[in-house]
Protein backbone atom coordinates (compact mmCIF):
# COMPACT_ATOMS: atom_id res chain seq x y z
CA UNK A 1 0.00 0.00 0.00
CA UNK A 2 1.34 3.40 -0.90
CA UNK A 3 1.48 6.23 1.59
CA UNK A 4 -0.23 9.14 -0.11
CA UNK A 5 -1.10 12.03 2.17
CA UNK A 6 -4.79 11.80 1.52
CA UNK A 7 -4.78 8.19 2.62
CA UNK A 8 -3.32 8.75 6.02
CA UNK A 9 -6.32 10.23 7.74
CA UNK A 10 -8.49 7.26 6.89
CA UNK A 11 -6.52 4.14 6.10
CA UNK A 12 -8.81 1.52 4.67
CA UNK A 13 -7.13 -1.29 6.54
CA UNK A 14 -7.25 0.45 9.89
CA UNK A 15 -10.13 -1.41 11.49
CA UNK A 16 -12.03 0.02 14.42
CA UNK A 17 -10.24 2.87 16.08
CA UNK A 18 -9.47 2.86 19.76
CA UNK A 19 -11.45 5.64 21.43
CA UNK A 20 -9.06 8.39 22.37
CA UNK A 21 -9.53 10.64 25.33
CA UNK A 22 -13.21 9.85 25.50
CA UNK A 23 -13.59 9.83 21.74
CA UNK A 24 -12.31 13.38 21.42
CA UNK A 25 -11.39 14.54 17.95
CA UNK A 26 -7.69 15.00 17.32
CA UNK A 27 -6.43 18.45 18.32
CA UNK A 28 -5.68 21.05 15.71
CA UNK A 29 -1.94 21.52 15.79
CA UNK A 30 -0.11 24.79 15.19
CA UNK A 31 3.45 25.81 15.88
CA UNK A 32 5.63 28.84 16.44
CA UNK A 33 9.39 28.70 15.99
CA UNK A 34 11.72 30.28 18.55
CA UNK A 35 15.03 31.28 17.02
CA UNK A 36 18.10 33.17 18.10
CA UNK A 37 21.74 32.74 18.89
CA UNK A 38 23.37 30.16 21.09
CA UNK A 39 22.40 30.46 24.78
CA UNK A 40 20.13 33.45 24.19
CA UNK A 41 17.36 31.94 26.29
CA UNK A 42 15.22 29.98 23.81
CA UNK A 43 14.63 27.04 26.12
CA UNK A 44 13.89 29.37 29.03
CA UNK A 45 11.43 31.23 26.84
CA UNK A 46 9.69 27.99 25.84
CA UNK A 47 9.71 26.69 29.41
CA UNK A 48 8.15 29.85 30.80
CA UNK A 49 4.84 29.08 29.13
CA UNK A 50 4.87 25.41 28.07
CA UNK A 51 2.38 23.00 29.64
CA UNK A 52 4.93 20.25 29.45
CA UNK A 53 8.47 20.36 30.71
CA UNK A 54 10.48 21.39 27.63
CA UNK A 55 11.59 18.29 25.79
CA UNK A 56 14.70 17.81 23.80
CA UNK A 57 14.90 15.73 20.72
CA UNK A 58 17.74 14.92 18.44
CA UNK A 59 18.16 15.09 14.73
CA UNK A 60 20.68 12.60 13.57
CA UNK A 61 23.37 13.67 11.23
CA UNK A 62 26.93 12.84 10.55
CA UNK A 63 29.16 15.79 10.33
CA UNK A 64 32.80 16.57 10.53
CA UNK A 65 33.46 19.90 12.06
CA UNK A 66 36.58 21.32 13.52
CA UNK A 67 36.61 24.94 14.42
CA UNK A 68 35.13 27.54 16.67
CA UNK A 69 31.51 27.28 17.64
CA UNK A 70 29.19 30.12 18.48
CA UNK A 71 29.89 29.98 22.17
CA UNK A 72 33.42 31.03 21.35
CA UNK A 73 34.80 27.66 22.39
CA UNK A 74 37.23 25.84 20.21
CA UNK A 75 35.75 22.50 19.35
CA UNK A 76 37.57 19.58 17.90
CA UNK A 77 34.90 17.01 17.43
CA UNK A 78 35.30 14.48 14.73
CA UNK A 79 31.66 13.62 14.47
CA UNK A 80 28.64 15.37 15.85
CA UNK A 81 25.81 12.95 15.35
CA UNK A 82 23.10 14.75 17.21
CA UNK A 83 21.67 18.22 17.28
CA UNK A 84 19.51 19.00 20.25
CA UNK A 85 16.24 20.75 19.53
CA UNK A 86 14.12 21.88 22.46
CA UNK A 87 10.39 22.26 22.30
CA UNK A 88 7.28 22.73 24.40
CA UNK A 89 3.52 22.54 24.05
CA UNK A 90 0.64 24.71 25.13
CA UNK A 91 -2.93 23.44 25.21
CA UNK A 92 -5.39 26.11 24.17
CA UNK A 93 -9.19 26.15 24.35
CA UNK A 94 -10.97 24.78 21.31
CA UNK A 95 -8.89 21.61 21.16
CA UNK A 96 -5.84 23.51 19.91
CA UNK A 97 -2.28 22.47 20.59
CA UNK A 98 0.41 25.07 20.10
CA UNK A 99 3.95 23.72 19.81
CA UNK A 100 6.95 25.95 20.40
CA UNK A 101 10.06 24.70 18.65
CA UNK A 102 13.46 26.12 19.45
CA UNK A 103 15.92 26.17 16.59
CA UNK A 104 19.25 24.47 17.06
CA UNK A 105 21.40 27.31 18.29
CA UNK A 106 24.31 27.23 15.93
CA UNK A 107 24.56 28.64 12.46
CA UNK A 108 25.83 25.46 10.95
CA UNK A 109 22.46 23.83 11.63
CA UNK A 110 20.56 26.39 9.57
CA UNK A 111 19.74 23.72 7.00
CA UNK A 112 17.51 22.05 9.57
CA UNK A 113 15.30 25.06 9.88
CA UNK A 114 13.25 24.42 6.74
CA UNK A 115 11.91 21.35 8.43
CA UNK A 116 11.07 23.18 11.64
CA UNK A 117 9.55 26.20 9.96
CA UNK A 118 7.35 24.41 7.43
CA UNK A 119 3.76 25.20 8.34
CA UNK A 120 4.62 27.46 11.27
CA UNK A 121 2.45 30.43 12.18
CA UNK A 122 5.58 32.51 12.51
CA UNK A 123 8.70 32.96 14.55
CA UNK A 124 10.14 34.79 17.53
CA UNK A 125 13.76 35.86 17.11
CA UNK A 126 15.26 36.23 20.56
CA UNK A 127 18.02 38.79 20.72
CA UNK A 128 20.77 39.39 23.23
CA UNK A 129 21.94 42.94 22.52
CA UNK A 130 25.42 42.10 23.78
CA UNK A 131 25.70 39.55 20.99
CA UNK A 132 23.54 41.15 18.36
CA UNK A 133 25.31 39.53 15.44
CA UNK A 134 24.15 36.10 16.59
CA UNK A 135 20.60 36.77 15.48
CA UNK A 136 21.54 37.93 11.98
CA UNK A 137 21.18 34.46 10.43
CA UNK A 138 17.70 34.07 11.93
CA UNK A 139 16.55 37.50 10.77
CA UNK A 140 17.94 36.85 7.29
CA UNK A 141 16.34 33.44 7.18
CA UNK A 142 12.79 34.52 8.09
CA UNK A 143 12.98 37.67 6.00
CA UNK A 144 14.13 35.86 2.88
CA UNK A 145 11.38 33.26 3.19
CA UNK A 146 8.61 35.71 3.95
CA UNK A 147 7.82 34.10 7.30
CA UNK A 148 6.11 36.41 9.80
CA UNK A 149 8.48 37.11 12.68
CA UNK A 150 8.94 39.28 15.70
CA UNK A 151 12.26 40.42 17.12
CA UNK A 152 12.17 40.09 20.91
CA UNK A 153 15.04 41.68 22.81
CA UNK A 154 15.66 39.52 25.84
CA UNK A 155 16.29 41.75 28.85
CA UNK A 156 18.69 39.78 30.99
CA UNK A 157 18.28 40.75 34.64
CA UNK A 158 15.23 42.72 33.55
CA UNK A 159 17.41 45.51 32.21
CA UNK A 160 16.92 46.99 28.76
CA UNK A 161 20.34 48.16 27.77
CA UNK A 162 19.54 49.40 24.30
CA UNK A 163 16.74 51.41 22.81
CA UNK A 164 14.55 49.44 20.41
CA UNK A 165 15.14 52.03 17.68
CA UNK A 166 18.87 51.43 17.94
CA UNK A 167 18.35 47.67 17.73
CA UNK A 168 16.10 48.11 14.72
CA UNK A 169 18.65 50.15 12.84
CA UNK A 170 21.45 47.79 13.83
CA UNK A 171 19.48 44.81 12.55
CA UNK A 172 18.12 46.74 9.56
CA UNK A 173 14.70 45.14 9.89
CA UNK A 174 11.82 46.87 8.12
CA UNK A 175 9.23 48.86 10.05
CA UNK A 176 6.56 46.18 9.63
CA UNK A 177 8.58 43.71 11.72
CA UNK A 178 7.54 44.20 15.34
CA UNK A 179 10.36 44.81 17.80
CA UNK A 180 9.62 44.26 21.47
CA UNK A 181 11.33 43.81 24.80
CA UNK A 182 10.84 40.47 26.46
CA UNK A 183 12.04 38.53 29.47
CA UNK A 184 12.45 34.86 28.61
CA UNK A 185 11.84 33.89 32.26
CA UNK A 186 8.52 35.67 32.44
CA UNK A 187 5.35 33.89 31.43
CA UNK A 188 3.58 37.22 30.87
CA UNK A 189 6.36 38.55 28.64
CA UNK A 190 6.51 35.32 26.65
CA UNK A 191 2.75 35.41 26.24
CA UNK A 192 2.99 38.93 24.86
CA UNK A 193 5.71 37.90 22.41
CA UNK A 194 3.58 35.01 21.13
CA UNK A 195 0.52 37.25 20.82
CA UNK A 196 2.60 39.64 18.73
CA UNK A 197 3.70 36.82 16.42
CA UNK A 198 0.14 35.65 15.85
CA UNK A 199 -1.08 39.20 15.25
CA UNK A 200 1.71 39.71 12.73
CA UNK A 201 0.77 36.49 10.95
CA UNK A 202 -2.89 37.52 10.89
CA UNK A 203 -2.04 40.91 9.42
CA UNK A 204 0.06 39.20 6.77
CA UNK A 205 -2.71 36.74 5.96
CA UNK A 206 -5.37 39.46 5.78
CA UNK A 207 -3.17 41.60 3.54
CA UNK A 208 -2.54 38.61 1.29
CA UNK A 209 -6.25 37.89 1.04
CA UNK A 210 -7.20 41.39 -0.04
CA UNK A 211 -4.28 42.17 -2.25
CA UNK B 1 31.22 -2.34 24.12
CA UNK B 2 29.83 -0.77 21.03
CA UNK B 3 30.06 -2.83 17.89
CA UNK B 4 30.75 0.38 16.01
CA UNK B 5 34.27 1.66 16.57
CA UNK B 6 33.37 5.19 15.54
CA UNK B 7 30.19 5.31 17.59
CA UNK B 8 29.98 8.68 19.29
CA UNK B 9 29.67 6.96 22.64
CA UNK B 10 33.38 6.50 22.38
CA UNK B 11 34.13 10.18 21.95
CA UNK B 12 35.18 12.21 24.90
CA UNK B 13 35.21 15.70 23.51
CA UNK B 14 32.56 16.89 25.94
CA UNK B 15 30.92 19.22 23.47
CA UNK B 16 27.61 20.90 24.16
CA UNK B 17 25.77 18.55 21.85
CA UNK B 18 27.09 15.41 23.44
CA UNK B 19 24.76 15.25 26.41
CA UNK B 20 22.14 13.09 24.73
CA UNK B 21 22.30 9.43 25.63
CA UNK B 22 24.04 7.54 22.89
CA UNK B 23 21.97 4.76 21.38
CA UNK B 24 23.65 1.41 21.31
CA UNK B 25 22.92 0.93 17.61
CA UNK B 26 23.19 3.25 14.67
CA UNK B 27 19.82 4.97 14.28
CA UNK B 28 19.28 3.79 10.76
CA UNK B 29 19.84 0.18 11.70
CA UNK B 30 16.38 0.50 13.16
CA UNK B 31 14.85 1.48 9.85
CA UNK B 32 16.66 -1.03 7.68
CA UNK B 33 18.88 1.67 6.23
CA UNK B 34 16.02 3.80 5.01
CA UNK B 35 16.20 7.47 5.83
CA UNK B 36 13.02 8.68 4.23
CA UNK B 37 9.43 7.64 4.87
CA UNK B 38 7.75 5.96 1.95
CA UNK B 39 5.69 9.11 1.43
CA UNK B 40 6.30 12.76 2.11
CA UNK B 41 8.07 13.75 5.28
CA UNK B 42 5.77 13.90 8.23
CA UNK B 43 5.73 17.28 9.95
CA UNK B 44 7.45 17.11 13.33
CA UNK B 45 4.25 18.37 14.94
CA UNK B 46 2.02 15.80 13.22
CA UNK B 47 0.01 13.85 15.79
CA UNK B 48 0.16 10.08 15.91
CA UNK B 49 -2.75 8.02 17.14
CA UNK B 50 -2.31 4.35 17.97
CA UNK B 51 -4.99 2.15 16.42
CA UNK B 52 -3.90 -1.12 17.97
CA UNK B 53 -3.83 -2.24 21.56
CA UNK B 54 -0.44 -3.50 22.54
CA UNK B 55 -0.98 -3.35 26.28
CA UNK B 56 -4.66 -3.09 27.13
CA UNK B 57 -6.70 -5.87 25.54
CA UNK B 58 -9.89 -4.78 27.30
CA UNK B 59 -10.11 -1.56 25.33
CA UNK B 60 -10.90 -3.10 22.01
CA UNK B 61 -9.66 -5.21 19.14
CA UNK B 62 -5.97 -5.47 18.66
CA UNK B 63 -3.93 -5.62 15.50
CA UNK B 64 -6.02 -5.11 12.36
CA UNK B 65 -6.55 -8.37 10.58
CA UNK B 66 -6.32 -10.35 13.79
CA UNK B 67 -9.22 -11.37 15.93
CA UNK B 68 -9.33 -10.05 19.43
CA UNK B 69 -10.30 -13.40 20.79
CA UNK B 70 -9.60 -14.81 24.23
CA UNK B 71 -5.94 -14.99 23.29
CA UNK B 72 -5.80 -11.21 23.11
CA UNK B 73 -6.30 -10.95 26.83
CA UNK B 74 -2.92 -12.39 27.49
CA UNK B 75 -1.27 -10.11 24.98
CA UNK B 76 1.15 -7.64 26.45
CA UNK B 77 3.42 -5.07 24.95
CA UNK B 78 6.22 -7.55 25.21
CA UNK B 79 4.42 -10.04 23.02
CA UNK B 80 2.98 -7.53 20.60
CA UNK B 81 3.21 -8.96 17.11
CA UNK B 82 3.90 -6.82 14.11
CA UNK B 83 0.95 -5.83 11.95
CA UNK B 84 0.91 -7.60 8.64
CA UNK B 85 1.47 -5.55 5.54
CA UNK B 86 -0.51 -6.09 2.38
CA UNK B 87 2.59 -5.90 0.26
CA UNK B 88 5.44 -5.44 2.64
CA UNK B 89 8.95 -4.53 1.74
CA UNK B 90 11.45 -6.53 3.72
CA UNK B 91 12.87 -3.46 5.42
CA UNK B 92 9.46 -2.18 6.48
CA UNK B 93 8.48 -5.55 7.90
CA UNK B 94 11.66 -5.72 9.90
CA UNK B 95 11.16 -2.24 11.35
CA UNK B 96 7.55 -3.00 12.33
CA UNK B 97 8.64 -5.94 14.41
CA UNK B 98 11.31 -3.98 16.22
CA UNK B 99 11.23 -2.71 19.79
CA UNK B 100 11.27 0.88 18.50
CA UNK B 101 7.94 0.42 16.74
CA UNK B 102 6.49 -1.21 19.85
CA UNK B 103 7.69 1.75 21.86
CA UNK B 104 5.93 4.15 19.47
CA UNK B 105 2.70 2.18 19.87
CA UNK B 106 3.06 2.22 23.65
CA UNK B 107 3.68 5.96 23.69
CA UNK B 108 0.70 6.73 21.49
CA UNK B 109 -1.71 4.31 23.15
CA UNK B 110 -4.59 6.31 24.54
CA UNK B 111 -3.28 9.74 23.63
CA UNK B 112 -2.26 11.82 20.68
CA UNK B 113 1.44 12.48 20.53
CA UNK B 114 3.50 14.45 18.05
CA UNK B 115 6.39 13.03 16.07
CA UNK B 116 8.70 15.36 18.01
CA UNK B 117 7.42 14.13 21.38
CA UNK B 118 7.73 10.51 20.34
CA UNK B 119 11.29 11.25 19.30
CA UNK B 120 12.09 12.83 22.66
CA UNK B 121 10.42 10.15 24.79
CA UNK B 122 11.76 7.22 22.80
CA UNK B 123 15.26 8.73 22.45
CA UNK B 124 15.11 8.25 18.71
CA UNK B 125 16.10 10.83 16.12
CA UNK B 126 13.21 12.58 14.42
CA UNK B 127 14.16 11.07 11.08
CA UNK B 128 13.93 7.55 12.45
CA UNK B 129 10.55 8.22 14.05
CA UNK B 130 9.27 9.55 10.73
CA UNK B 131 10.23 6.38 8.93
CA UNK B 132 8.77 4.10 11.59
CA UNK B 133 5.54 6.09 11.91
CA UNK B 134 5.11 6.05 8.14
CA UNK B 135 5.52 2.25 8.21
CA UNK B 136 3.06 1.88 11.07
CA UNK B 137 0.54 4.11 9.30
CA UNK B 138 0.92 2.08 6.16
CA UNK B 139 0.26 -1.07 8.13
CA UNK B 140 -2.83 0.48 9.72
CA UNK B 141 -1.35 0.41 13.23
CA UNK B 142 -1.39 4.18 13.68
CA UNK B 143 -3.20 7.10 12.17
CA UNK B 144 -1.49 10.44 11.55
CA UNK B 145 -3.26 13.77 12.04
CA UNK B 146 -2.27 17.31 11.22
CA UNK B 147 -0.49 16.70 7.94
CA UNK B 148 -1.80 19.95 6.53
CA UNK B 149 -0.83 23.07 8.49
CA UNK B 150 -4.03 24.53 9.90
CA UNK B 151 -2.55 28.00 10.16
CA UNK B 152 -1.52 28.39 6.55
CA UNK B 153 -3.72 29.19 3.60
CA UNK B 154 -3.52 27.12 0.49
CA UNK B 155 -3.27 29.41 -2.56
CA UNK B 156 -5.17 26.83 -4.59
CA UNK B 157 -8.16 26.96 -2.27
CA UNK B 158 -9.83 30.38 -1.98
CA UNK B 159 -11.70 29.37 1.20
CA UNK B 160 -8.58 28.29 3.05
CA UNK B 161 -7.50 31.87 3.77
CA UNK B 162 -10.57 32.43 5.91
CA UNK B 163 -10.11 29.06 7.57
CA UNK B 164 -6.49 29.81 8.41
CA UNK B 165 -7.46 33.21 9.76
CA UNK B 166 -10.07 31.57 11.98
CA UNK B 167 -7.46 29.19 13.39
CA UNK B 168 -5.08 32.08 14.07
CA UNK B 169 -7.89 33.96 15.78
CA UNK B 170 -8.50 30.99 18.08
CA UNK B 171 -4.78 30.75 18.83
CA UNK B 172 -4.64 34.48 19.57
CA UNK B 173 -7.63 34.32 21.89
CA UNK B 174 -6.26 31.21 23.55
CA UNK B 175 -2.85 32.69 24.26
CA UNK B 176 -4.37 35.96 25.44
CA UNK B 177 -6.52 34.08 27.93
CA UNK B 178 -3.60 32.14 29.44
Amino acid sequence: MAFPRSDVAAPAAAGPAVPHQGGQAPPTVVKIVVAGGFAVGKTTFIGSISDIEPLSTEAAMTEHSVGVDDAGMVSDRKTSTTVAMDFGRITLPGNLWLYLFGTPGQDRFLFMWDDLVRGAIGAVVLVDTDRLDQCFPAVDYFESRGIPFVVAVNCFEGVARHALDDVRSALAVPADVPLIYTDARSRAATKQALVTVVQTAMRRLAAGATG
Amino acid sequence: MSPFPRDRAGHRDGGADETVDAPSVRPYMVTGGRTRPSGDDLPIEALVECLVVPADPAAGPAVPGQNAGPGAETRSSATYSAPRLASPSAAATASLAGPESRRILELTAGCYLSVAEISAHAHLPVGVVRVLVADLAEAGAVRVHGLTPASLSDPADPRSGAAALAVLESVLNGISAL
